[in-house]
C-alpha cells in the first residue's frame, strides 16, 4: 500500500531538507533583527556606504540651515507633518515627468514613486534627517533598501538640486 | 520490494502519509518546543538520508514521517511580531489609521460593516499588521485594494474565555489579527478612488442582479449558493438549511467548485470542443471562480483538486483523487497553518476524504445515498466538536437538497452571463431559477420542522473521535476484505468494539452527571451576568444569560448553550432572569429557544430544595425602586457551603433586605451590579461575610466598573476577589464541606475549608 520508491524517497527527504533550511532562516531572521539589520547595511557596494556616513555628522549636518531653503529643515523634522498635510493637499504631483528632489520631497510624495512603499519612503525621510540632505541622487544607496536595480529604476524621476 | 520503474514515472507517490504527518506536526505544535523540534527535524533528516544511501529505501519512511511532523510544528510556531507591528503598540488606543483595504468591506446591516484593514500608517508612524474595524453608521462606498484614513478606537480582540466556548481572540491570533476597532463611517476618508479589482467587480455585478431580479430573500439565497455570500439572507432562513442539516450549501465549497468544472466542460464538449480544449477551459473558469469568491481554505481545496484532475486529462495522466486531496491539504497547510483548526478546513477535508475512501454502489439513488451517508459519518466529529450538533434528517435533506441546490448554483451562474449579455436572457434564466430557490426552501423548511432534526450534544474527547476513526477505519477494511472470511469478520468485531468505545466515552459527560457536588459557574460574557448552577443530583438552573437580543452578540447562544452542552446539560431544570436588562435577560430568549426547559422562576418563586440543595430567591421590596433594586438575588446552600447571586441590586436594595432582616450570611458573593461603586455597600457586606467574591465584569466597559472603592471594601471583610474580565469564566465547585474555586483562565485552583472542626 505504502510503496515509495528510492527515487522518491529522495525527493521527499530533499524537499523536507530545503523546507527545515528555509524555516531555519526564517525563525533566525525573527530571532536576531539587530544582526539581520547590520547585514542589510552590509548589502550595498562598500564605497558609497562608508564616505558620506564618515564625512557627513561634522561636515553636512550644521550645513543646510544657512546654506539651503527653510524647506528642507521643514522636511528633516520627521514623516509626521510632512505625511499628514501631503497626503491630501498635496495633488498627484510626482507621477508626471517632473524629476522630484530627494531633499525636499514628503514621504507622501515619494511613496508616489514606483517601487517605494511607505516603509522605503519613511526610511529616506528618516536618514535624511538624522544624517543630513543627499548630496547626489547615487547618494540614496545610504538609504536601506535602495540598491543598485532600485536606484535605476529611480534614477529618471528622481533630481537634487538643492546644493 | 521496489516496483517496476514504469510506475514511477506516473508520479504515484502516495502524498496522503505526508499529509497527515505534517497536520500532526501543527496540532501538536503547542506542546513541542521549538529547540527539541530542531533537534529530531535534524536528526529525523540525518537518518533517514544514512538509510537511503545505505539500507532498504523504505526504512527511511518512518524517520522521513518525524521529520515532516516537526517540520509542521516548526511552521506552526508564531513568529515574534516585527517591532513596527501595530500589536505592539499601547492599547486601548485612539489614533488615525492609514491602511488599505485588504478585501470588500462586509455591510452586514445598512449601518453596520466591517473593513479588513492592511494599515500602513497609525497617527503618521510607519506600522504594519492586518486590523479588523467595526463601523457604526451607513458605510461609503469602499473597494478592495483602496486606500483610506480612519480614526479608529484600536483595541485588543477580547473573547469568552469559559470552558467548551469559542474564543474569538485565540481565532483572530491564529489569524495574525491582533488588534480590532470601531469607528464611525463618518470618519473615513478615502485617499484615493475605490477601484475594486476585477474579481470583486464580477462579485459586486452577480449580487446586483440577483438583488435586482429575485426577491430579497431568494436573492439573498442565490448569493449564498453562488458565492456563498450570506449577508443579505434572512437569520431564519439561515437557521432553518442549519436545522436541516444542509448548511453547507450555502458555503461556496468543492460542490460549487466540482458544478462550475462540469459545466463548463459539458457545454465545451457539448460545442464539438475536444478533451483538452474542455479541460483547459475548466482551469480557467475554476481559477477565475476562486479569485472571485475568496481564500476560504474551502474553495483552496476544491480548486486545487479540480485543476489537478483537469490538468491530468490535459497531459494524458491519471490523476489520484487520494494524491490531489494530500496535495491540496499539505499547500494549504504550508502558506497558513493556522487553519488546520478552522472548521471550514476540517469540514471541507473530512467530508471529501469520506466520500472519497467510502465504497460507492452501483445505481444513482443507492449512490446519492452512500455519498450523503459517508459525509454526513466523516464530518461527524468536526461537527459535534464545533457546534454540539448531530443532524438526523440531515442524511435525507441532503439527498433532495443537493441536487435542487446543483440545479440552483448551475442556473445562477448562468444568470451572471446572462445578465451581462442583456434583458431576454437574463429574464429567461432568473425566472428559471426562482422556482427551483422555492423548492429548496421548502425543502429547507420541512426538514427543520421534524422533531429532533438536530440532537445537541457534548463535544466528544481526543479519545472519543480517536476510537471513532478506529472503528471506521476497521469499517472500511472489513468492507474491503469481506471476501475473506476470517479477517473480514475479525476486521468487522473490531469496528463494533470501537464504535460501542466511542459512544461511551462521548456519552461519559452526560452519564457522569450528578456526583453530588453542587457547582456553582459565573461565565465570563463580557459586561453582563451568565451564572449556571448544577445541583448535587446533576440538573441545571441558569440566573441570567448575558447580553444578547438581534444586531448583538448573543451570549446565551454563544457562550452559555456551548458551556451547558459541553457539560452535558441537555435540558434545564430551570431559569431565573433576575431582572429585565439587557445585560442580564438578552440571552434567555436563545436558551428557551434551544433547550427545553421545565420551570421559569421569577421573584415571586419560593424556596426549594433541587438534588439536596436549597435555593430560595431573595427580592428586596423597594417601593418605587429603581429596575436594579428590584432584581431577585438567589441564595443557593448545600452544607456549610452557600452562594449568593446578587444580581444588580444597588444600595436602597440592599438596605431593604438588612431591615427585612432576611438571612444573608454567605461563603460565595456574586458580587452585585458588576462591582458598581452603588452596590455593595459596608453593611450589606458585614452582613454577608463572604470569603469569595465574584465580580462579573466586561473588560473595558464604559460604566467604569467594577469600582476601586467596592472592591476595597470587599477585600476590607476579608473576601478573596475574582473577576471575570481578568480570571475568565470562574468555577465553585462544593460538596458541602470543602470549595474549590477555579479561574478557567489561568487554571489556579484555590481550595476553601468551610468546617473549622476538621482538617481538609
Amino acid at each position: 500500500m505504502l510503496g515509495y520508491t528510492r527515487r522518491q524517497l529522495v525527493i521527499v527527504v530533499s524537499l523536507v531538507a530545503g523546507g527545515a533550511v528555509g524555516l531555519a532562516i526564517d525563525h533566525w531572521r525573527h530571532a536576531n533583527p539587530d544582526v539581520v539589520a547590520y547585514l542589510e547595511t552590509l548589502d550595498r557596494a562598500p564605497a558609497t556606504v562608508r564616505e558620506p556616513v564618515a564625512r557627513r555628522p561634522n561636515a553636512r549636518v550644521q550645513d543646510p540651515p544657512h546654506a539651503s531653503a527653510p524647506a528642507p529643515s521643514r522636511e528633516a523634522r520627521g514623516p509626521e507633518p510632512s505625511a499628514r498635510d501631503g497626503g491630501r493637499a498635496r495633488p498627484a504631483r510626482a507621477d508626471d515627468a517632473t524629476p522630484l528632489d530627494v531633499n525636499l520631497a514628503s514621504a507622501a510624495e515619494l511613496e508616489r514613486l514606483p517601487g517605494v512603499g511607505p516603509a522605503l519612503a519613511a526610511r529616506i525621510v528618516d536618514v535624511r534627517a538624522r544624517e543630513g540632505p543627499f548630496g547626489s541622487v547615487d547618494d540614496l544607496r545610504r538609504v536601506r533598501g535602495v540598491g543598485v536595480a532600485t536606484l535605476e529604476r529611480l534614477r529618471p524621476r528622481l533630481a537634487v538640486n538643492t546644493p | 520490494m521496489s516496483p517496476p520503474s514504469g510506475r514511477t514515472s506516473r508520479l504515484a507517490l502516495p502524498l496522503a502519509p505526508l499529509a497527515v504527518a505534517f497536520a500532526a506536526g501543527i496540532a501538536l505544535a503547542p506542546w513541542i518546543p521549538p529547540r527539541a523540534a530542531w533537534a529530531v527535524l535534524a536528526a529525523a533528516l540525518a537518518a533517514s538520508v544514512l538509510v537511503l544511501v545505505l539500507g532498504q529505501a523504505m526504512h527511511a519512511l518512518v524517520p522521513l514521517l518525524a521529520a515532516i511532523a516537526m517540520l509542521g510544528a516548526l511552521r506552526a510556531t508564531p513568529a515574534p511580531l516585527p517591532p513596527e507591528h501595530v500589536g505592539l503598540l499601547p492599547l486601548p488606543l485612539t489614533a488615525r489609521v492609514e491602511a488599505r483595504l485588504a478585501a470588500e468591506p462586509i455591510v452586514w446591516a445598512p449601518d453596520r460593516a466591517r473593513l479588513a484593514l492592511d494599515v500602513e500608517r497609525v497617527d503618521g508612524v510607519v506600522r504594519t499588521g492586518r486590523i479588523l474595524i467595526g463601523l457604526y453608521g451607513p458605510p461609503p462606498p469602499l473597494a478592495e485594494g483602496q486606500r483610506l484614513a480612519v480614526d479608529a478606537r484600536l483595541e485588543r480582540p477580547l473573547g469568552f474565555r469559559d470552558p467548551g466556548v469559542f474564543d474569538a481572540a485565540a481565532r483572530l491570533a491564529r489569524e495574525g489579527v491582533h488588534v480590532t476597532g470601531s469607528a464611525s463611517a463618518t470618519r473615513v476618508v478615502p485617499l484615493e478612488p475605490p477601484a475594486p479589482p476585477w474579481p470583486a467587480r464580477v462579485r459586486r455585478f452577480a449580487l446586483a442582479a440577483f438583488a435586482e431580479r429575485l426577491p430579497s430573500a431568494s436573492a439573498g439565497l442565490l448569493g449564498g449558493l453562488v458565492l456563498g455570500d450570506r449577508t443579505t439572507l434572512p437569520a431564519d432562513v439561515q437557521d432553518a438549511f442549519r436545522r436541516a442539516g444542509i448548511f453547507h450549501v450555502l458555503a461556496v465549497s468543492g460542490f460549487n467548485v466540482a458544478l462550475l468544472a462540469g459545466a463548463v466542460w459539458t457545454l465545451m464538449r457539448a460545442a464539438g470542443g475536444g478533451r483538452r480544449t474542455a479541460a483547459a477551459g475548466g482551469i480557467v473558469a475554476v481559477l477565475g471562480f476562486a479569485a472571485v469568491v475568496g481564500p476560504e481554505p474551502s474553495v483552496i481545496r476544491a480548486t486545487i483538486m479540480a485543476v489537478l484532475v483537469l490538468a491530468a486529462v490535459l497531459l494524458d495522466r491519471e490523476a489520484s483523487v487520494t494524491n490531489s486531496l494530500a496535495l491540496a491539504a499539505l499547500a494549504i497547510l504550508a502558506v497558513r497553518p493556522g487553519d488546520l483548526l478552522d472548521p471550514g478546513f476540517q469540514l471541507s477535508f473530512a467530508a471529501t476524504a469520506g466520500i472519497v475512501v467510502a465504497p460507492m454502489p452501483r445505481g444513482t439513488l443507492a449512490a446519492s445515498l452512500a455519498v450523503s451517508l459517508a459525509a454526513q459519518l466523516a464530518v461527524l466529529p468536526v461537527a459535534l466538536v464545533h457546534f454540539n450538533q448531530l443532524s438526523t434528517v440531515g442524511l435525507v435533506a441532503n439527498l433532495a437538497a443537493v441536487p435542487l441546490a446543483g440545479a440552483a448554483t448551475v442556473l445562477g451562474l448562468l444568470a451572471v452571463v446572462a445578465a451581462a449579455v442583456g434583458d431576454v436572457a437574463a429574464a429567461a434564466v432568473f425566472g428559471a431559477v426562482w422556482p427551483v430557490l422555492l423548492v429548496l426552501r421548502a425543502v429547507a423548511a420541512l426538514a427543520a420542522a421534524v422533531p429532533g432534526a438536530v440532537i445537541r450534544l457534548p463535544a466528544p474527547s481526543p479519545g472519543a473521535i480517536v476510537a471513532y476513526v478506529a472503528a471506521l477505519t476497521c469499517g472500511l477494511a472489513a468492507w474491503h476484505w469481506r471476501a475473506r472470511r476470517g479477517a473480514g469478520r475479525a476486521l468487522a468485531a473490531g469496528a463494533t468494539l470501537t464504535l460501542l468505545v466511542a459512544v461511551a466515552l462521548a456519552a461519559l459527560p452526560v452519564l457522569t452527571r450528578g456526583d453530588g457536588r453542587l457547582r456553582v459557574t459565573v461565565l465570563d460574557v463580557g459586561q453582563g451576568d451568565a451564572i449556571v448552577v448544577e445541583t448535587p443530583d446533576g440538573r441545571a438552573i441558569v440566573v441570567d444569560a448575558g447580553a444578547g437580543g438581534p444586531w448583538r452578540l448573543d451570549a446565551g447562544e454563544r457562550a452559555v448553550a456551548p458551556f451547558l452542552w459541553n457539560r452535558g446539560v441537555l435540558a434545564l431544570h430551570a431559569t431565573l432572569a433576575t431582572h429585565a436588562d439587557i445585560d442580564h435577560a438578552g440571552g434567555m430568549a436563545a436558551l428557551h429557544r434551544l433547550f427545553a426547559v421545565t420551570e421559569r422562576w421569577d421573584d415571586a418563586a419560593r424556596p426549594r430544595s433541587v438534588g439536596g440543595a436549597l435555593l430560595t430567591p431573595i427580592a428586596p421590596d423597594v417601593p418605587g425602586g429603581r429596575r436594579n433594586d428590584r432584581a431577585v438575588m438567589l441564595r443557593v446552600e448545600l452544607g456549610l457551603a452557600s452562594v449568593l447571586l446578587a444580581s444588580d441590586v444597588e444600595a436602597a436594595g440592599e438596605r431593604a433586605l438588612l431591615e427585612a432582616g432576611v438571612p444573608l450570611g454567605a461563603t460565595v458573593l456574586k458580587v452585585g451590579h458588576h462591582g458598581a461603586a452603588t452596590s455593595s455597600t459596608a453593611p450589606f457586606l458585614a452582613a454577608v461575610r463572604p470569603t469569595v467574591a465574584i465580580v462579573s465584569v466586561g473588560a473595558r466597559n464604559p460604566y467604569g466598573h467594577p469600582d476601586a472603592g467596592a472592591l476595597a471594601r470587599l477585600t476590607a471583610v476579608g473576601a478573596r476577589v475574582y473577576r471575570t474580565d481578568r480570571d475568565g469564566a470562574v468555577l465553585v465547585e462544593t460538596d458541602g464541606r470543602t470549595l474549590t474555586v477555579t479561574r478557567w483562565r489561568d487554571g489556579s485552583v484555590e481550595r476553601i475549608c468551610l468546617d473549622p472542626e476538621t482538617i481538609c
